[in-house]
Order: structure tokens, then sequence, then C-alpha cells
């Protein structure tokens, strides 16, 4: 048949490639509410989309775009997790909130393999609950113990942000990888702005310091070491403290808990700066 | 509706992200974001505005982590949506402006797209493509490539291929039934990273 007349259902698949005329949409919507088998149809035929996009192959700029990404985490505050539904009969409104927050990318539920309906989001949300209590729990160590650590104007979270998102900005702002990053120590980056004269720690994969350690920061210069702040390995960037001046490299070791005067073990990454 | 699908290999991460953490969002970036850059390069052709449009995705998974729900399908599916939505978003404001100089500067129609669908695709990704859509017949793989891959509506195709709308539906919707199955039989798919 050449003719296709399948009233608000034949909306579905033209509404999942996003080939509907500005007028169809809002009828598209309404009806994904009310059906099942449309919803279902919407989030399989997605997916069957998504597997058919082949990966772009990486360039040079994907490098440069997963960093800038990275950098700008800390200015984009997480939304909180939507209430989790009582009962199936909230499902309703938790997925037109979803469709609403986002960007209408979700619809009709399907419990995952062993898992009860109904019960899921609500174990998905207790997790979340769960983990970020912890997280909170560590980011106020961090805090407390950085405020003589950290350079003095930034000791809330949010001024570290913001120092972050200003270094992030400027205009000679570079991302440096490790030249040789030793375990425990992941692949974390350092970014530096000259221009400012500051530097951050961009942590990936840090692990906790051994008990009585502490990873400690270094401004090298030539042969001299200016202590740059300790990290715990907890999960956030932080603003190196002091200056970068005319620091040659940037250097990390692991140092007895406290920190040390100078370095007193083998820097486990060491990051070169360009003048 | 109570099929089951595969288990997300992202999930666990999703759910890290969720909670703030960078390092699992690194690794739901390393997943996802080359998806979302070809699907906004493909639609936007221009590989800047793509990077900023997958910048900005990759931002709003993070944003919006919380709030992703595992259920109602991947967290690549869901990326690639939102960036081909806003990719589609934003190739439409960029044609609906030329659409107004056209008529101000040249007082005519609007300027004829050169594309057919082959067009739409880079070489190297049409061989890609087209082994992903190869259950689909000819007619269908050339309407869902210009609707999904050229970010076209189903009126803008059906001025291009000069067949009426009813048609252009027709074959969006068996193509795009034909793909699905595919999926669900397990036919592999071309393009996918894992």
């Amino acid at each position: 048949m050449d003719g296709y007349d399948g009233g608000a259902h034949a909306l579905t698949p033209l509404y999942a490639v996003d080939a509907l005329e500005p007028g169809e949409v809002a009828a598209a919507e309404a009806h994904l509410d009310s059906c099942v088998t449309c919803r279902e149809e919407l989030v399989e035929v997605r997916e069957a989309l998504a597997a058919a996009v082949a990966d772009e192959p990486a360039e040079p700029s994907s490098a440069a775009l997963r960093a800038r990404v990275m950098a700008a985490l800390d200015d984009v505050p997480q939304l909180p997790a939507l209430t989790a539904p009582s009962a199936p009969d909230d499902e309703l409104a938790r997925r037109r909130a979803q469709h609403e927050g986002a960007d209408r990318a979700a619809s009709g539920p399907a419990p995952r393999p062993g898992r009860s309906r109904g019960t899921a989001p609500r174990r998905w949300v207790q997790g979340l609950v769960a983990a970020a209590a912890a997280v909170v729990v560590a980011g106020a160590a961090v805090t407390g113990y950085a405020a003589l650590q950290w350079r003095a104007d930034a000791q809330s979270a949010q001024q570290v942000a913001q120092a972050i998102t200003e270094v992030a900005g400027a205009p000679d702002a570079q991302m440096v990888d490790a030249q040789a990053g030793a375990d425990g120590w992941g692949s974390s980056r350092v970014m530096v702005s000259r221009s400012l004269g500051e530097a951050v720690l961009v942590p990936t994969g840090v692990e906790d310091a051994p008990s009585g350690r502490t990873w400690q920061l270094w401004f090298v210069s030539g042969g001299d070491a200016r202590p740059a702040g300790t990290f715990t390995g907890a999960g956030s960037a932080a603003v190196l403290s002091g200056a970068v001046d005319g620091a040659d490299a940037v250097a990390v070791t692991l140092e007895p808990a406290g920190g040390s005067q100078a370095p007193t073990t083998t820097p486990v990454a060491v990051y070169p700066l360009t003048a | 509706m109570e099929r089951e699908r595969a288990v997300d290999p992202l999930a666990a991460p999703m759910a890290r992200v969720a909670a703030g953490d960078r390092d699992a969002f690194g690794e739901v970036y390393d997943a996802v974001a080359p998806k979302v850059l070809a699907v906004t390069r493909a639609v936007l052709r221009n590989p800047s505005m793509a990077e900023e449009v997958t910048q900005e995705v990759l931002l709003e998974v993070w944003r919006q982590a919380a709030r992703y729900d595992p259920s109602a399908g991947s967290v690549a599916a869901w990326a690639t949506t939102i960036g081909h939505r806003r990719a589609v978003d934003r190739v439409r404001s960029v044609r609906a402006r030329e659409d107004r100089e056209d008529r101000v500067v040249a007082g005519e129609g609007r300027v004829e797209y050169d594309e057919v669908s082959e067009q739409v695709l880079q070489h190297e990704d049409e061989a890609r493509v087209r082994k992903a859509l190869k259950g689909l017949t000819e007619l269908q793989r050339e309407a869902v490539v210009m609707a999904y891959w050229g970010g076209r509506t189903s009126t803008e195709i059906s001025a291009q291929l000069g067949v009426p709308v009813p048609t252009v539906k027709t074959r969006l919707r068996d193509g795009l039934q034909r793909l699905r199955g595919d999926l669900a039989r397990g036919e592999p798919a071309a393009g996918g990273a894992s």
C-alpha cells in the first residue's frame, strides 16, 4: 500500500526520527502518554537507531572536546532525582515529568531482568540517595580539612568551582597530561592558565592514599619544589594553592599525612608546563 | 512491553554519575560521545557546530543523570536521542533563517537541496549505515537516512523526492519497523560501539 493513514499511532515512528512538522509534535506526545504500544515502539526504534549510528572516529579535536566537557562539569549543577513513584499509578506522572525534564528521551516502563515492576524505580532512587549521601560526607571531610591546605579564598566547593571555571575560561588555559602516571594516580590531568597564575587538578581514577599518607602537589621550578596542596583522593577537582609563576612543572608525590615541606618520595606524576 | 532488554553496560556508571562521580562520567562520555558526535555531524554537516551540540548534550547527561530512567532505554540511546533532537532543532532554525534570507534576496523559493540521500552521509559513513539498514528496501532506506541522518521532516523529504507526504510516511514507518525488528532479532548493527 502506498497511502498511509494510521491515525495517531502513525505519528510515533516520525516522532522517533524527529521528522514531524512542528504542528504535529504535540499530538504525537499526547498520544504517547496514553498508548503503551507506541511508547514501547518509540523506545525500541530509538534503540535501533542509536545502534545503527556509527561512532565518529577519534580525531585530534576529540580529546580537546572531552577536556572542555570535563572542565565544564563544575559549572553545571546536577538536578535532583524525580520523586520515586509509590505505586504503578504514579507511573504516568513520573513519565510525564521525565518527558519534560529529559528532552522526552524516555517513555514506557520496561522492567529489567530480575526486577519486579514497581520496585525497580524505587530501588534505583534509593541507590542514588545512598550514593549521594556518601559523596556529601566525603566532600564535607575534604572541605573541612582543605581549609588550611588550599588557597584561603577558595574554601567552599562553590568558590573552588568558580575558580576552576575562571581557569577553564582563560584564553591561555591548557590541559596537561602527566608524563608518567603511577599506580593509584589514575589519568588525572592539570589545567593551567599562565595569565591567571592558577592551576587546577582534574582528578580521574585517583585512589585513596594509603593509610597515614596523602597525595601532595608541587610547583617545580628548576630544582626547587613549592608545596601546592594535598589531595585525599576524593573525586572533585581542586585548585592548586599558590601561584604558578615561573613553574616548569607540577609534580605529585605520596607524602606522610598532613603533607611535607619538600618532596620526600619520587613523583608519581609530572606535568610539564610550557612557558 | 514486558519484553526483556539486554543489560546496559552503562547502567552502573550512570548511577554513579547521578551521584556526582566524575570518573564514572568519563566512562559514560567515552562510550556515548562518539555516537552523539556522529549523529550531530550527520545532521548539522558542520564539525564545529556538531562539537558544540555534543558538548551541550554531554553536559545535559551530567545535569539530568539522576533523572535518567534505565527502564526507558539505554544510556546510549538516551544521549543519541537528545543529540539528534538538538541538532535537528538547530539545523531547522538555521534553515528557517536561510529561507527568509533567500526570499528577501532572491525573491523566490528555497534553494534546492543538492543532496540525495547518499550525499547526506559522508562516504565513509555511508557503507556503515548501509550495512546497519541492510534489511530495508532501497526506498525505505532512503527515507530513513534522509529523516534521521539528514534531519529532514516528512514534508521536506516529500518535496525533495517528489513523492506525496503519505508515501514518505509509509516508507519511514515500514523502514523503522524493519530496523526495530532486526535489532530485536539480534542482527548485528554496523556501527555500534560498545
